[in-house]
């Protein structure tokens, strides 16, 4: 059965863009238009993986990051941050806010996938 | 207005002493009496002159007329600067919102038009490999039925053989026929696979290009969140004040700079540029 993805992006393009490349390696994905939103298509469906950007109105990765380890469904889930935030001092509270790991923009689809492919094991 | 106080102080002291003295050495109670009414006079005189410097000092706030013209100029400056920076700033930012969101309906609609061409280039190469099985399945079909009638042609009587060996015949013409037909789909399907291949690698390509649009947005968001700190400045300057003295024109003055120092905090904590790429490569990925 295919893995489920659910990709947080404010932007549209990026979102298509995204999906597009995980779709076409066999994933199914899931879409959310900013933090709250991914929050809640969590909470309602079950990912395997969950890949944020963090600038984004409503709620920004960080703080989805942060709600996402407080309930336990999601105490293991790899959460990867897809973001233009390249600072040492943002990737540390990637880290310490309980990120899997840290993809700077703009992605190139095959690391994209490699990496995925890796985190889901 | 310190000075001339001052001045019409001590004249009066001086005066005062100067008529006391004269009366006391003439001794005489009539020069006593007229400089008394000298120094009256001079009170009186010296009094008016305070009047008028105190009114020139409540008008002008203690400056002279030369400072109050610059003051009053200076302030109608500051207006007209604020009223035309403030106009500038709207336009430049409401020209920078629609340069984004051009760029943006551009970007979904491009991304959007090279899936649609990915996706129909695989639906074309799965149809044609479907089309290349379905005729694979028919040859076998007919080969099955060919040999079924070979045999049946075997076991029947020999004046009928000629013509069921002649019918035998077209039915293998035509099925080398549909075996050249299906090596032609067969390799349409090889080559369609490979466009297909190819088509979606260059979509990937395109997609790690297309990201600038998402870069650019941001960089844009970002100016005019700058922009729109300087507007609020440039409307408060523009809002001025009509008249001022100079303790009003300096409060004015403070005022604006609370505002500016007030927006440079503000922006300093957001001044952290979440677009640091110059070129375009594509970013580092960290696993923690």
């Amino acid at each position: 059965m295919a893995k489920i993805i659910l990709a947080v992006d404010d932007s549209t393009s990026i979102r298509q863009m995204v999906a597009f490349t995980l779709k076409s390696a066999g994933y199914t994905v899931i879409e959310a238009i900013d933090g709250q939103d991914g929050l809640d298509k969590a909470k309602a469906q079950t990912a395997d993986l969950i890949l944020t950007d963090q600038n984004m109105p409503r709620m920004d990765g960080l703080t989805l990051i942060r709600t996402l380890r407080t309930l336990p469904q999601f105490t293991s889930t790899p959460i990867l941050m897809l973001t233009t935030e390249s600072s040492d001092d943002m990737k540390v509270q990637g880290k310490s806010a309980g990120a899997t790991g840290w993809i700077v923009k703009p992605f190139d689809p095959h690391k994209l996938l490699e990496v995925i492919k890796k985190v889901l094991g | 207005m310190k000075i001339l106080s001052r001045s019409a102080i001590i004249g009066t002291l001086v005066s005062g002493v100067l008529l006391a003295g004269h009366a006391l050495y003439f001794g005489s109670a009539s020069v006593a009496m007229a400089d008394g009414l000298l120094l009256l006079l001079l009170v009186a005189c010296w009094t008016y002159l305070l009047k008028q410097a105190s009114a020139a000092g409540r008008i002008h706030g203690g400056a002279s007329s030369g400072d109050s013209q610059f003051i009053q100029k200076s302030s109608a400056f500051h207006v007209q600067l604020g009223n035309e920076l403030s106009d500038q700033l709207s336009s430049a930012h409401t020209e920078l919102g629609n340069t984004q969101a051009i760029l943006s309906d551009a970007i979904v609609k491009l991304v959007s038009n090279f899936i649609a061409i990915s996706d129909g280039v695989r639906d074309l190469s799965e149809h044609t490999n479907n089309f290349s099985k379905q005729v694979r399945h028919l040859i076998d079909d007919v080969r099955g039925t060919l040999a079924s009638s070979e045999r049946f042609a075997e076991d029947t009587a020999s004046g009928e053989t000629t013509s069921a060996m002649r019918s035998n015949q077209h039915v293998k013409d035509m099925l080398a026929d549909f075996i050249a037909f299906n090596e032609t789909v067969t390799q349409n399907a090889i080559e369609l696979n490979s466009i297909n291949t190819k088509v979606e690698q260059n979509v990937l390509v395109v997609i790690s290009t297309l990201q600038f649009q998402d870069m650019s947005s941001q960089l844009i968001e970002h100016a005019r969140m700058r922009m729109t700190a300087l507007q609020e400045i440039a409307n408060e300057m523009g809002k001025g004040g009509d008249r001022l003295n100079q303790r009003e024109y300096l409060e004015q003055i403070a005022a604006y700079n609370r505002l500016l120092q007030k927006h440079v905090m503000s922006l300093d904590r957001k001044k952290a540029n979440p677009v640091a790429q110059k070129d375009f490569g594509t970013g580092d990925i960290e696993l923690f």
